[in-house]
């Protein structure tokens, strides 16, 4: 009996461990090491060609590299901030809703099952400079002049925010919802009665209590954040001039566009350890938030 | 003053709604109407003219296939079916194992594979591209659904975690002592249990697979393995965009997805916060 | 229909013992009962049986075999729960048969015996319901049922009462009885609450911290506790421990309680004495009672003030103080009492108990 049971948790994750061994393992190690050669697609053999860590190299020295790294970072920042203030906002909204809590509930989760990809069209298409909704709306008011929303300097950029915003606010009101009722009213009562504003009760009561489900919606929110990938692709393929220009897009340009393979995979480190790095900032302020709580 | 406040809540309500759905209800109408209508300035939100035009052509209905889309929904049932389904079975076990066991490192590997998980696509898809050819299955069902049961199973082991630890251990020992060996008292009981938690789950994995995109475009690269999203892009030329087809497909995307998700919601909340909050 | 044997059983989890070195014959149809306070190793011992936790070392029987390398389902034995642990997907029937349905048992023979222990429990109503439709007595009793259809060779209950009201408790404690009279079977019964183990047992196991103190009858353990441990343990309220100086005076020895309060030690116990300076006194409250004569040579007499007093109705609580330790004293015909009332107390010196005071063990 003894072996037999102290084995068995090993036995039920191998499956899991080897899904993702194959799948992510083996092909991590393996574009690590052509992040160490000159690896073009259409020269099988220049694979073998170590060439240390100029692709490294080359990469601190690029400047466009750079502007694109500290441009992702900006978007993700953004991105993430105002999609927990939407989901937070409009969580409270629903929270405050008796009569078809349910129903509004489930409506507002309608984004999630778009994929990025539809999203990216469906945006390309509203902020469309000559067809789309939004010019078409706003000439009902007078506004005759289109206004090139994925081709101007900055609005590019503030366009593919709002797609982005719009697909994943979901997650976070949906959550936060979640959250918001489950808050034990005898709390709330008791501040009220020891003299709290709903401000006061909001930020001292409230907000405590919806941590674990906010870093929880971030968490999950940012296992994903890679997928910004297919919006961006889609809506402005980075242009204009690169102005959008994010990592993920930069690496699907140089690796299939210049077929260049060894310098994308070093660029595909970054962006992993970038990705990484949010998902396990978030984690452990997931685990502290709950201790927090007390409820381990 | 009171009224001029709820008069002002329930704009903001609308106006939230009208932001979330109109994008999706644009797409629906303009799936049934002709292209040139599309175009029209301004919006013409309820059609002239109601078509199937793109349905059948999407159908080959007519006999004439612009896009084999029937062909990619079929690619797509049967991987983000049989990804599920493995990815479930898999992670499962796992989020078992996470759940009733301790065992040494047992939270760096939770945390491990929650970390592989969040490998951007983008980025795993040249090394996998380069694997997959050498192995063969490049532009094949299989490939895919290999590696989106690897894409779910890290959540996957999350979600079902945090369900099995919402069953009292006990439920298993007593069943246990009611004469069930360890799998009879998993299959009788636990599993039953934690059958919405794991309905949940499924609709992760099937939503992602359904509509992933970054990696299927590098692996699926022929009509018998492209899925949905890839073939989308076929209705966009180098110059014009066919938007009545592209809606038209967007549907037959959205509406099985909506389908399913819908079916499970309930349980879809409560299981990401179990699975989150006291896990 | 079996005895269950342990020998020289051990437990640890890495270099935290919780069962060390046990051993115990249990014999058929015994009610055997562990108890301690948490963590004292009796939940650990029960679920070693039941085969839920593994054993470090020793030796498990059930019926004469060996069970060490068996599974839970091969030991023919029942759990109860603290918590019920009833099945939540399915109906009252549906519990009780289910382990007679994963044995494969005929259809017919499941019928019959769910409708057994349906009539034993009083479940006939609550058939068709689910576990959330019950109350937490009902519960109890389901899951005693599903205990019962399986007809094991030993029923092991873990704290089962301890989510009840305290109503609810003493009658539960009793069909549990009653049960055991009925059904004529082992039964191991883990509980944190004396008067649960005083009531129900055959035979009482006190354990701490992985040992056994003491295993006896209910009488057995509360009139001869072995340490002070279980002379503290046993019995409600506790038994009053004073540690005391020995005087010899007049060829005589005494115990000093206070300053100047001084009480004869017994003479049986005198010889035993002779070597010591202190002991611990323990004295039950019922010993130490009000008293209107100062005649007797079984007592010992002696004034205090009272700090307080608690009516109870068929009997009156009165706290006092002794050496600074709260000493309790029964008063069977009670009286209204004044705080700071001067009253005068008897001893019975015959019901005394002495303890070594390094040790902690009885003297005898």
């Amino acid at each position: 009996m003894n072996r037999k049971f102290l084995s068995s948790p090993i036995i039920l994750i191998l499956p899991s461990i080897l899904a993702i061994g194959f799948v992510i393992i083996i092909p991590l190690i393996f574009s690590f090491y052509t992040s160490f050669t000159s690896y073009k697609l259409t020269r099988p053999d220049s694979l073998y060609n170590f060439v240390g860590l100029r692709n490294y190299e080359r990469l601190i020295d690029n400047v466009k590299f750079w502007k694109a790294f500290g441009r992702t970072i900006l978007f993700l920042a953004i991105v993430l901030n105002l999609e927990l203030l939407f989901g937070l906002g409009i969580a409270l909204l629903i929270n405050k809703i008796t009569w078809g809590q349910r129903t509004l509930r489930t409506i507002m989760m309608f984004p999630m099952m778009f994929s990025p990809i539809l999203v990216g069209f469906q945006w390309k298409y509203i902020f469309n400079d000559n067809i789309g909704l939004l010019n078409n709306f706003l000439y009902l008011f007078g506004y005759e002049s289109a206004i090139p929303w994925l081709i101007g300097k900055k609005l590019a950029m503030g366009s593919i925010m709002a797609a982005e915003i719009w697909a994943n606010t979901a997650i976070f009101s949906i959550l936060l919802l979640a959250g918001l009722l489950g808050i034990p009213r005898d709390p709330i009562e008791a501040a009220r009665v020891d003299g709290c504003n709903s401000w006061q009760v909001f930020k001292n009561i409230t907000l405590p209590f919806l941590m674990p489900f906010i870093f929880i919606a971030l968490t999950i929110r940012s296992l994903d954040v890679g997928r910004a990938y297919d919006i961006v692709h889609i809506m402005t393929g980075g242009g204009p001039a690169m102005r959008t220009e994010l990592i993920w897009t930069m690496i699907a340009r140089v690796g299939y566009k210049d077929a260049n393979m060894g310098f994308a995979n070093a660029m595909s480190y970054v962006s992993i350890i970038l990705s990484i790095a949010f998902t396990y900032y978030f984690f452990t302020k997931l685990v502290a938030a709950r201790r927090e709580l007390g409820q381990q | 003053m009171k009224q001029i406040k709820k008069i002002g809540f329930w704009f903001l309500v609308l106006f939230i709604l009208l932001l979330v759905c109109l994008p999706g209800i644009w797409i629906f109408v303009s799936a049934f109407r002709p292209n040139p209508e599309i175009l029209s300035k301004p919006a013409n939100w309820i059609p002239d003219r109601w078509t199937i035009f793109e349905f059948t052509q999407m159908f080959s209905i007519k006999g004439y296939v612009s896009v084999p889309a029937f062909k990619y929904l079929m690619n797509s049932i049967i991987i983000s079916f049989f990804s599920t389904i493995i990815a479930i079975t898999i992670g499962m076990m796992g989020g078992y194992a996470f759940a009733r066991f301790n065992f040494k490192g047992k939270n760096k590997i939770f945390l491990g594979l929650m970390l592989a998980r969040a490998v951007p696509g983008i980025s795993l898809s040249l090394p996998l591209f380069i694997l997959f050819a050498k192995l063969g299955i490049i532009n094949t069902s299989i490939g895919v659904i290999i590696v989106y049961v690897a894409m779910n199973v890290p959540f996957t082991i999350w979600l079902t975690d945090g369900f099995f630890r919402q069953i009292p251990k006990e439920m298993s020992e007593v069943a246990r002592t009611d004469g069930c060996t360890r799998f009879q008292a998993f299959w009788n009981i636990e599993l039953p249990l934690a059958g919405p938690g794991i309905g949940a789950a499924a609709i992760f994995a099937f939503l992602l697979s359904w509509n992933e995109y970054a990696l299927a475009s590098v692996l699926t690269r022929t009509i018998e393995s492209k899925t949905l999203p890839i073939g989308m892009m076929d209705y966009l030329d180098e110059f014009t965009i066919n938007w009545a087809g592209m809606c038209a497909i967007a549907v037959v995307m959205i509406v099985p997805a909506i389908i399913i998700t819908f079916m499970v919601q309930k349980h879809l909340v409560s299981g990401l916060t179990f699975g989150g909050v006291k896990g | 229909m079996a005895n269950v044997d342990l020998k020289n059983l051990t437990k640890k989890y890495g270099d935290v013992i919780a069962v060390q070195n046990m051993d115990l014959n249990i014999p058929h149809n015994e009610f055997l009962v562990l108890v301690g306070p948490s963590g004292c190793g009796k939940s650990t011992t029960l679920r070693m049986i039941a085969g839920l936790e593994e054993i470090t070392s020793g030796e498990i029987y059930i019926g004469d075999q060996l069970v060490n390398e068996k599974d839970p389902k091969d030991r023919n034995v029942s759990m109860v729960f603290q918590n019920y642990a009833l099945y939540p997907h399915m109906t009252v029937k549906e519990n009780l048969g289910f382990s007679l349905k994963i044995a494969k048992v005929d259809k017919k023979e499941i019928e019959q015996r769910v409708k057994e222990a349906v009539q034993i429990l009083g479940l006939d109503e609550l058939q068709k319901r689910k576990p959330s439709q019950l109350s937490g007595g009902q519960r109890q009793r389901v899951a005693m049922g599903r205990a019962i259809v399986r007809r094991p060779d030993a029923f092991l209950f873990d704290e089962p009462l301890s989510n009840l009201d305290a109503k609810l408790r003493t009658q539960m404690r009793t069909e549990i009885k009653k049960l055991h009279q009925k059904l004529q079977t082992t039964i191991i019964y883990v509980t944190h609450d004396q008067v649960e183990a005083m009531t129900l047992a055959d035979r009482i196991i006190i354990m701490k911290d992985g040992y056994i103190e003491q295993i006896g009858s209910p009488i057995e353990v509360f009139n001869n506790p072995i340490n002070v441990f279980v002379a503290t343990f046993i019995g409600s309220p506790p038994m009053n421990i004073l540690e005391a100086e020995i005087i010899k005076r007049d060829g005589k020895i005494y115990f000093e309680l206070d300053q100047d309060v001084l009480m004869p030690c017994p003479e049986s116990k005198a010889s035993l004495l002779s070597q010591k300076n202190k002991v611990i006194i323990g004295i039950r409250s019922e010993d130490i009672s009000p008293s209107n004569s100062n005649t007797s040579d079984e007592f010992w007499y002696f004034e205090k003030n009272i700090d307080l007093a608690e009516p109870l109705g068929t009997e009156t609580q009165l706290f006092i103080k002794l050496k600074n330790k709260e000493i309790i004293s029964r008063m069977y015909n009670p009286r209204e009492i004044e705080i700071g009332e001067q009253i005068n107390f008897a001893v019975n010196l015959n019901k005394i108990h002495i303890f070594d005071n390094e040790t902690k063990k009885i003297i005898k």
